[in-house]
């Protein structure tokens, strides 16, 4: 498909999925194939579904169920739209359709698909020996188990519009609809591409765990946050292959990037992969095409970041393996009766500060803490000096438990209250204060409370 | 695109269909069997509808040719029933190609049928269908090797005795 210049044929409205068929029409449509022929066509389609079904049936059988008659269609065009979809545009392609017999293309495609399959499972043997070791269980499941069930069970014979496999990761470039051997390739192929680039750095299982906690079982692209680092850290001048990034170097990257207009920001991450590019000594062109349409996308999600103000989602601060396991063990809760007697007793209380003793004294339980909080038996003017008085790692618990995106379903009025204060306090305290807070609360083990 | 390629043959099949019944007359004529045109094009128009309601295509033809030749020689056969059981047949051998999950090919199923007809069923079609025919697609279903052997155990024990 490389040139479509002068061509009666709209590209646009050929689906890549069913190319035979949407060509068909689409020729049909600017006269290149005429009513006659598109009948021939289908005349000659169906000689080749019949011998496909004497096939199937090793000619023991005169007839076939529907769908899988309907499997043996869409699989033989399947079969001739990737000859088709080979050829120098999609007038050069409707032309052959006329020039040759339908079963002479589709021989043409079987050998076509044959040749996609080998060369789909060497490319994939050599992605299997460069994989990277990485903890993510989506990458891992496809690379080692997804991938392979396609080449043990593709019927290119009868079924080559299918795609048995299992592929759960998540490419950085979205694939175009497709199917069956031209998917497997194509996705081999982005895959092998961002490997190579990955492969160029140390330590990714830490920046994605900067990235999340639960980076193991996270549906996400690696390849997009390891090349958003790299570029960060490029940007700072910093030597490369590095994506260890700081906080430190997030409000410097703010501040480089936020008076920058859209077209700007774009021209220096296309100058940063490029000298990125230099210095990985990253030679081949379609890594570096592919980097470079990377960058691309990358710039449409980098200007959202900037404008919210949360730039640290797409330049992450890489976490050592050694931080991110801080457990919280909580003390048995109160009885009931004890419980109603030290809210009668909050509500006695004139002061803020009076509650805040009875809390400090009197609750040994998180959870004790936080369906006190919610029991509407603290004023919303007196959360901020209770919240004062606790200590960083208690607030960083209340930090890990108040829902970040304002979930307002599944909580009571009173306790959407005092999630609200903690927010409304967590702004308030001091940037040194915060900090730890937020560090304590991130090295929380989901599992931890 | 792909529904009418494969709903094309079914029309194109009936005319062949009218043809193929009408040259088995030369074959079952010795046994004062035979078909009228209408009777052919009822046949045909049975057969269409049968594949249509099995949700099945059918390529190659001469499956009712098949079933006629199979079944003209049985003593159970003559002109009064002759059309009514050649198109309950026809309802059937689509019945139980679906139903044995086309694990028996077109001949081994005729074969069956004719047997179990003649022997077992005495010319009943209603016992070939619900009874014989549907054990032995129970059979292929859970995977038994001798599918055919569709003897009861009580049965078994009467022709011991």
């Amino acid at each position: 498909m490389t040139s479509t210049e002068h061509c009666q044929i709209d590209h646009g409205r050929l689906d890549k999925a069913h190319y035979f068929h949407t060509l068909l029409q689409e020729a049909q449509r600017v006269d290149i194939i005429s009513t006659a022929q598109a009948q021939q066509m289908q005349t000659d389609c169906m000689s080749l579904l019949a011998t496909l079904a004497n096939e199937y049936t090793r000619g023991r059988s005169s007839s076939i169920r529907n769908d899988t008659a309907e499997r043996l269609m869409l699989s033989a065009m399947y079969t001739l739209g990737v000859v088709l979809i080979c050829m120098p545009s999609p007038d050069a392609a409707a032309n052959a359709l006329i020039a040759q017999p339908v079963s002479g293309l589709y021989t043409l495609g079987k050998t076509a698909i044959e040749r996609k399959i080998s060369q789909a499972a060497r490319t994939y043997s050599q992605l299997k020996a460069r994989a990277l070791q990485l903890k993510n269980i989506l990458y891992n499941d496809t690379l080692f188990e997804g991938i392979p069930l396609f080449f043990e069970k593709y019927d290119s014979a009868y079924s080559a519009h299918d795609t048995p496999a299992s592929i759960d990761y998540p490419l950085s470039r979205r694939l175009e609809r497709q199917s069956g051997i031209q998917y497997i390739s194509e996705y081999l192929q982005c895959l092998t591409h961002e490997t190579a680039f990955c492969s160029h750095f140390c330590d990714i299982d830490a920046l994605l765990s900067g990235y999340h906690a639960g980076f193991e079982d996270l549906l996400i692209n690696i390849f997009d946050i390891v090349l958003a680092c790299a570029l960060g850290c490029t940007l700072l001048g910093k030597p490369a292959p590095y994506i260890q990034m700081t906080p430190n170097d997030q409000e410097a990257l703010a501040r480089l990037l936020s008076p920058m207009s859209a077209r700007q920001i774009k021209q220096a991450l296309i100058k940063a992969a490029t000298a990125l590019c230099t210095d990985l000594d990253i030679r081949s062109v379609s890594l570096q095409l592919y980097i470079r349409s990377a960058v691309v996308r990358l710039c449409g999600r980098l200007n959202i970041a900037i404008h919210t103000q949360r730039i640290d989602t797409i330049f992450v601060c890489a976490k050592p393996a050694s931080m991110h396991h801080t457990h919280f063990q909580d003390c048995p809760k109160m009885s009931d009766p004890h419980f109603r007697a030290l809210t009668n007793e909050l509500h006695l209380c004139a002061t803020a500060r009076d509650k805040a003793g009875i809390i400090a004294q009197d609750i040994h339980s998180f959870t004790d803490l936080t369906d006190v909080l919610g029991a509407s038996c603290i004023w919303t003017n007196e959360f901020a000096a209770i919240f004062n008085t606790l200590s960083d790692s208690i607030l960083a618990l209340l930090s890990y438990t108040v829902p970040k995106h304002g979930d307002t379903a599944h909580y009571t009025e009173a306790e959407l209250a005092w999630h609200q204060a903690y927010r409304s306090f967590e702004c308030t305290m001091d940037a040194r204060r915060k900090r730890r807070v937020l560090t304590i609360a991130q090295s929380l083990q989901p599992t931890g409370i | 695109m792909a529904e009418n390629y494969l709903l094309a043959p079914q029309n194109i099949q009936v005319s062949s269909t009218i043809k193929e019944i009408e040259h088995c007359n030369e074959i079952t004529a010795p046994y004062a069997l035979f078909l009228s045109l209408s009777q052919a094009k009822a046949l045909a128009n049975t057969h269409a509808a049968t594949l249509r309601r099995s949700n099945r295509v059918e390529f190659r033809g001469g499956t009712i040719q098949k079933i006629i030749k199979a079944f003209y020689t049985s003593p159970f056969l003559w002109q009064s029933n002759y059309v009514d059981v050649i198109a309950a047949l026809i309802d059937a051998f689509y019945e139980y190609k679906n139903e044995t999950l086309d694990e028996l090919c077109d001949d081994e199923l005729i074969t069956l049928m004719r047997k179990h007809f003649d022997e077992t069923c005495r010319g009943s079609v209603d016992l070939l269908v619900g009874r014989d025919l549907y054990k032995i697609a129970h059979n292929i279903r859970f995977g038994i090797t001798d599918y055919a052997d569709i003897q009861d155990e009580e049965e078994i024990a009467y022709d011991i005795d």
